[in-house]
């Protein structure tokens, strides 16, 4: 396989590593929605701590696209 | 009738207080800068002496890149270091 | 007409060429919007606090308000002791923030795409906060690795798992900025490009995609520099507090 064919099926297969963000960031969502709906009031103290949350979930799947990226581009 | 003109000699004696440690610390915007200017040039030159001394080291031994990099983060280290001295006492001014 | 969406990611020269020691140090279009968040930065403070009136204007309000974003930020998370680091953590907050924000303007560059800017804020982060716990702590910093409650068959294998994933820690806060900016900024260069190959019958529907898009990467703009900051706080209160 020549190496331009094996560099976008790499990248492609290196992508699929963004299922487990959108898994990830659509849990602690809908943790923090079913916390909220029991305890309103509660719910805007620990709105920074859904920004952290859901920022560390999307970064675990982004490492998986830089992977990607870098096969396609510096190889 | 004693106690009001009591009360009223301490309020004043109270408020010139106040003043007098408001006009102390009512430093100009250029006094502001030049502490703000002190402590960034802290950090960077501490970090861009630390990289050249180890880049000039490294042209001296010809160990590419391995000195500049140990320079480097003891340039860090010095930099941050010295930021956080000057920082608390700068709290503690205040 | 190629539309290669990583042509916006170039790093080129402007101005003379500068060579010292065999090292290209020339200016570039990076080093120039660095330095335009910068001087912005530093307008933005210089003008707020000029009239120091008790009812804000508008520009001290919004300094006022960063300022007490910061301060609670690292009072909430790294205790009273950590005070001492508001002008670092208020740097870094808002030259992440600001790079992000120009980035978005059209025929701009965005500086916090480059993996290196972002590695070298994050090596400065994680070399300082280490530091910091040595000078502190003493060589009872370790003990950060060696959690409480476990039982003592499972130590060694918990310690080498709680060392990689202290190390890895520059790693991923910067790769977590930089991605974030590339793949956003890539996408909205892609889109853009359907606009133009779909013509004028079906080009209106990637063009409300990246009008929305745009809101999202602004919104993400704003994030990121906010979870940079108050990861350098939690990091900050590990060195300073030993997990108390």
């Amino acid at each position: 396989m020549e190496l331009e064919a094996a560099k976008m099926i790499g990248a492609g297969l290196a992508a699929i590593a963004l299922a487990g963000a959108g898994v990830g960031i659509g849990l602690i969502f809908g943790n923090y929605l079913s916390g909220a709906m029991r305890n309103p009031s509660a719910a805007a103290k620990q709105f920074p701590n859904l920004l952290l949350g859901f920022a560390l979930a999307e970064a675990t799947g982004l490492f998986g696209l830089v992977v990607a990226l870098i096969i396609l581009f510096a190889f | 009738m004693k106690d009001f003109k009591e009360i009223s000699t301490r309020l004043k004696i109270a408020k010139k207080n106040i003043k007098n440690i408001e006009e102390k610390n009512r430093g100009s915007n250029a006094t502001s800068l030049g502490k703000a200017m002190k402590i960034s040039t802290e950090l960077v030159s501490a970090v861009v002496v630390g990289s050249i001394i180890g880049f000039l080291l490294d042209n001296w031994f010809d160990t590419k890149p391995l000195l500049t990099i140990s320079f480097f983060i003891m340039g860090v280290a010095a930099g941050i270091l010295n930021v956080f001295r000057s920082a608390k006492k700068m709290q503690k001014k205040l | 007409m190629t539309l290669n969406p990583m042509h916006q990611f170039e790093v080129y020269r402007i101005g003379p060429e500068i060579n010292i020691g065999g090292i290209n140090l020339s200016f570039t279009n990076a080093s120039f919007f660095m330095a335009t968040s910068a001087i912005l930065i530093l307008s933005l403070l210089f003008f707020g606090t000029k009239k120091k009136s008790l009812i804000p204007s508008k520009i001290q309000l919004v300094t006022e308000m960063s300022y007490t974003f910061i301060a609670k930020m690292i009072n909430d998370t790294a205790g009273s002791s950590a005070r001492a680091f508001f002008p670092f953590v208020f740097t870094l907050f808002m030259f992440v923030l600001f790079c992000n924000m120009i980035g978005m303007l059209p025929y701009s560059f965005t500086v916090t795409s480059q993996i290196i800017v972002t590695f070298v804020l994050a090596a400065i982060i994680f070399v300082g906060v280490t530091i910091i716990g040595f000078i502190k702590h003493g060589i009872k910093y370790l003990e950060l690795f060696v959690p409480k409650g476990v039982p003592v068959v499972l130590l060694p294998l918990i310690i080498v798992i709680e060392i990689i994933s202290y190390l890895s820690r520059p790693v991923s806060l910067s790769v977590r900025l930089f991605a974030n900016m590339l793949a956003g900024h890539t996408m909205l260069k892609v889109f853009g490009g359907f606009v133009i190959s779909l013509g004028l019958l079906g080009g209106w529907l990637p063009l409300s995609f990246s009008v929305a898009l745009t809101g999202l990467e602004i919104l993400v703009a704003f994030l990121q520099a906010y979870v940079f900051a108050i990861l350098t706080c939690i990091y900050l209160n590990d060195a300073l507090n030993l997990h108390h």
